[in-house]
């Protein structure tokens, strides 16, 4: 589904990632650690298409399409979905017309046809559902006023509307209390299957307590040093990275 | 609130502190403004014929220009023919070299904490003390010199280095800018003159400290500041006059220039004679500041603790040119009685990216009136020009006025302009809390004051800040009501 | 052109009042609701509000010729009490300008003035606001925003918020702010698979729509509606 050839990109001349290869298949669960500051929002961000950042070198193919030379939208539309770990609050739009917006436009390259109204509130319904998500929050402007849960569940809920076959999740898992925690996580399980697959990005264990990977890697220095299997995040929540870290030459 | 009003009331009704009025023998010419003034104006300081030129050439041009009266003040008819426009200390017979100073005009200086020896100077602070229309004496000369830095009085600076004056003065505020500056550019006295060259650093803060002496006269300085490219220098202006129940004109021009990647900060504590309880005497204070971050990455700096003067009309400024250049300006304005102010700033972004930021923090007692009005300029070419500006204002009693004009004109969309304006009073509740833990509410005010003000104090130099203070505490003392 | 007691709900359109304007009472205890929206002349709009009378003023100003508002308020009975939202819109190289004078004459009076502008192409929008305290107006409370947004290179904002104030036991405040389009709200609803343009459309709409949940008619919204170019 995506192959990341030897990925470089910069930030204001800066360079934050420095040569990634990363594989992920149909059906698989990839959680990406590191300390802070390694760079791992910025892959997140890079894969999305956030203009802030410079591709310098490398190559990023997505279901046979060359990912780099795609606008964020198409990507978008594509089914790469990118789980915020700052939503950004847009005032004067709301939730239920932007939804409607975005899942016209997922499923027309999905080649679907455009949901009925009586159809969209429905589904809508059904998706704030998993995430227990108040159903009044559609017709508030999309995550203004949203407490710090409400706006983490609203992610998950997206990304349940415009069901992605990659998902991206950006530290969805910080700042949330133990219940939210759990809801999110429920949710997340919830959307798996064979044809889809989830890349979680967090520096903490705890997440991955609730929703099981069947990789972890771990980005240091803008490269992924390590790679194992999901008994590797519980070595480092107790062994820290300072392991990896000590043999690690740049 | 009765009893409050009684202790406010005792805060600011406290003697102004620099009252006194040193007796020595002035020159004066005579009262009035005519071509023949300035000619002798001009000669009494051995000025250039183009110097002269340049005088005359504002003098006309003021001749035709009107009195601003947009400002939100009530000024009362001036009759620019009853001033005297030069007024100098005498020298005294006795004097030994052209360096000693007069041991009364010593006297003076010291009474007013400034003192003019190199020796005793604390925390090395250069000074040029100018009375009525001259220098005095510019300390630290000899150890600025050897950086390069030039320091010294604008009389001096128009006869040693007439190629730097000829090129920067009147190039940032033109003698056609405004009805006061043409004045100050036909008959501006005296000023300081600094230059600050390449990649230099001044090691020390300037100063200048302005003082009115004799009565009946107008003061005119001019003030010059150049830091050449990568330059920066941290820059004091005082100012004191003696009571007297006439009001006295002050109208100075304070021009800066600011190259590539040099920094210039300029402080200013106002505290002219501010008139009585009455509202009888007191400073005119009608003075043009501005500078210009000519060069990329350029910084100008103002920050002003205005106390003094009866009226006051005021705009520090700062057009930033300069790609990346950043301006700022920081202001405590504090009136009583019946002062009147009107203060703020204008920032005029012309080049990219550039930044500017405005804090200011009116402090209205008594009967006074006092005005925040500020420009913030977007031209269409400045991309990503950036501003934020708070304007507060506090109210101390109910017979003053606290006033916000911000003008904000916007021409480029990837601007991000931001204005704030509050207005409160030191409310019953936060006097209580001070009181029930032993404050004095005269304390408390002065406290209360002194924390609204803190942001702005803090910019100041830490010997000023301190004195920047008590100038507030004491400034409102017999305000609260 | 009249005064009142209870509510009235006053409309000015450009049909019925080209240029003109008027000046209403709202005696004690009334209310008034007054909606403007018109797209050329110069209006001028009077409201004397006694004791304990409300006005609401809701307006849009576009500019599909030079069009000027200029509102007065007189608060001269106690706790009377304004609200005015409005929008400037100036487009394709006109002007719009809105003037308000919120004249706070009567202790504890109540005014908010929310008033949006929007600059395209061309377009120079110009508010100028004041909110004035008199002396013994105490317990006043009046707030002022003026949110600007340019959409284009050769648009121009003027907005001069003012406080005149006299009397010390007041809160007002007001604040101005102009800018753009928020970059990380554009790439939010891209990564959500709108285009650039839609994306942009959305977030203009809900700048200015935010003034139609101040209409409580639906027909009435309708008709801010259409005129502002945001109905589906």
């Amino acid at each position: 589904m995506l192959k990341v050839k030897n990925l470089h990109a910069s930030v204001d001349g800066k360079e934050i990632l420095k040569g990634i290869d990363f594989e992920v298949k149909a059906g698989e669960v990839h959680a990406i650690m590191g300390p802070n500051g390694s760079g791992k929002s910025t892959f997140a961000s890079v894969l999305a298409g956030n203009e802030k950042f410079e591709v310098t070198a490398g190559e990023v193919e997505y279901n046979g399409l060359n990912l780099l030379e795609m606008s964020i939208e198409e990507r978008a539309r594509q089914g790469l979905f990118l789980g915020f770990q700052y939503p950004v609050e847009i005032p004067g739009v709301s939730m239920a017309n932007f939804m409607k917006l975005a899942v016209a436009e997922r499923r027309k390259a999905q080649g679907k046809e455009p949901l009925s109204a009586g159809q969209m509130l429905k589904y809508m319904r059904e998706k704030a559902a998993i995430v227990e998500l108040d159903s009044k929050l559609m017709n508030r402007a999309v995550n203004e006023g949203f407490s710090g849960g409400e706006k983490k569940k609203n992610e998950i809920f997206q990304m349940a509307m415009l069901e992605p076959e990659l998902a991206l999740l950006d530290e969805t898992d910080s700042g949330l209390d133990i219940d939210a925690l759990r809801i999110v996580a429920t949710g997340v399980n919830r959307l798996r299957s064979e044809k889809n697959a989830t890349v979680l990005i967090t520096h903490y264990q705890r997440l991955l307590d609730y929703i099981v990977p069947d990789f972890v890697h771990v980005l240091y220095k803008g490269r992924i040093i390590y790679s194992g299997g999901k008994d590797l995040a519980l070595k480092l929540e107790k062994e820290g990275y300072d392991w990896l870290i000590n043999d690690y030459k740049e | 609130m009765s009893e409050q009003n009684k202790i406010l009331n005792d805060i600011t009704s406290k003697e102004y502190e620099y009252g006194f009025v040193t007796d020595i023998e002035t020159e004066t010419l005579p009262k009035g403004l005519s071509e023949d003034i300035i000619r002798r104006i001009s000669a009494l300081k051995q000025e250039p014929e183009w110097m002269l030129e340049r005088r005359l050439e504002a003098y006309r041009k003021w001749l035709t220009m009107p009195l601003p009266e947009w400002a939100h003040l009530r000024i009362p008819p001036i009759d620019f023919q009853e001033v005297i426009y030069f007024a100098a200390p005498k020298k005294s017979p006795d004097k030994k070299s052209m360096d000693e100073v007069d041991p009364k005009l010593r006297e003076t200086f010291d009474k007013l904490g400034i003192p003019l020896e190199e020796q005793m100077a604390l925390a090395g602070v250069a000074v040029d003390a100018v009375m009525d229309s001259v220098s005095v004496k510019t300390t630290f000369r000899e150890t600025l010199a050897e950086k390069g830095i030039i320091f010294c009085s604008m009389s001096e600076a128009i006869r040693e280095y007439p190629e730097l004056v000829k090129k920067y003065l009147g190039s940032v505020v033109p003698y056609g800018d405004n009805f006061y500056s043409a004045l100050n550019a036909a008959v501006f006295s005296d000023g300081s003159f600094c230059y600050i060259p390449k990649g230099v650093r001044c090691p020390m803060e300037l100063s200048t400290y302005f003082r009115i002496n004799a009565a009946g006269t107008g003061q005119f300085e001019r003030t010059l500041i150049v830091a050449d490219e990568g330059a920066y220098v941290s820059y004091l202006e005082g100012c004191t006059a003696p009571m007297r129940d006439e009001n006295q004109l002050h109208a100075a021009v304070v021009e800066i220039i600011v190259e590539k990647d040099a920094e210039v900060k300029y402080s200013t504590v106002q505290n002219w004679y501010p008139g009585d309880a009455e509202g009888k005497g007191g400073i005119y204070n009608f003075v043009t500041k501005r500078g210009i971050c000519r060069g990329d990455n350029a910084r100008l700096s103002w920050t002003q603790v205005e106390t003094g003067s009866a009226i006051t009309w005021k705009y520090p400024s700062c057009i930033l040119k300069g790609d990346n250049s950043v301006g700022e300006f920081y202001s405590v304005a504090l009136t009583n009685n019946f002062q009147q102010a009107d203060t703020g700033t204008k920032m005029i972004h012309i080049g990219k990216n550039t930044r500017s930021r405005i804090v200011s923090k009116g402090i209205s007692a008594g009967r006074s009136e006092n005005s925040y009005r500020g420009l913030v300029k977007v031209v269409p070419a400045a991309e990503g020009a950036r501003n934020y500006s708070q304007c507060d204002s506090l109210l101390i009693g109910d017979k003053c006025g606290a006033h916000t004009f911000p003008y904000i004109d916007v021409q480029n969309p990837s601007a991000v302009v931001e204005h704030e304006a509050t207005t409160s009073k030191i409310s019953d509740d936060q006097l209580f809390y001070c009181n029930q833990r032993g404050l004095g509410t005269e304390e408390a005010v002065g406290l209360i004051v002194n924390g609204y003000a803190k942001e702005v104090l803090a910019k100041l130099p830490m010997e000023f800040a301190v004195e920047a203070q008590k100038l507030l505490s004491i400034s409102l003392e017999g305000s609260v009501g | 052109m009249g005064s009142d007691i209870g509510k009235r709900t006053i409309v000015l359109r450009d049909g019925d009042c080209s240029g003109c304007g008027g000046e209403w009472v709202v005696e004690a205890g009334g209310e008034l609701e007054l909606y403007q929206l018109c797209t050329s002349g110069r209006h001028s709009v009077r409201i004397l509000l006694g004791e304990g009378a409300k006005a609401k003023v809701v307006f849009a100003a576009l500019s599909a010729g030079e069009v000027e508002y200029d509102y007065t308020m007189e608060l001269n009975g106690e706790g009377a009490d304004v609200e005015l939202h409005g929008l400037i819109m100036a487009t394709e190289g006109r002007k719009a300008t809105v003037h308000t004078a919120m004249r706070h004459n009567a202790p504890h009076c109540h005014s908010d003035q929310q008033v949006r502008g929007v600059a395209a192409t061309k377009g120079y929008g110009l508010f100028d606001g004041l909110v004035y305290v008199a002396p013994d107006a105490q317990k006043t409370e009046a707030y002022q925003q003026s949110r600007n947004l340019l959409l284009d290179g050769s648009a121009r904002i003027e907005t001069q918020p003012q406080l005149e104030i006299y009397a010390d036991d007041v809160r007002c405040s007001h604040g101005a702010t102009v800018g753009q389009m928020g970059d990380e709200q554009i790439y939010y609803m891209r990564q959500r698979g709108l285009s650039e343009e839609a994306a942009r459309k959305l977030q203009l709409g809900g700048f200015v729509g935010a003034l139609l949940t101040h209409i409580d008619n639906d027909e009435l919204r309708g008709e801010f509606e259409r005129a502002l170019g945001i109905d589906e």
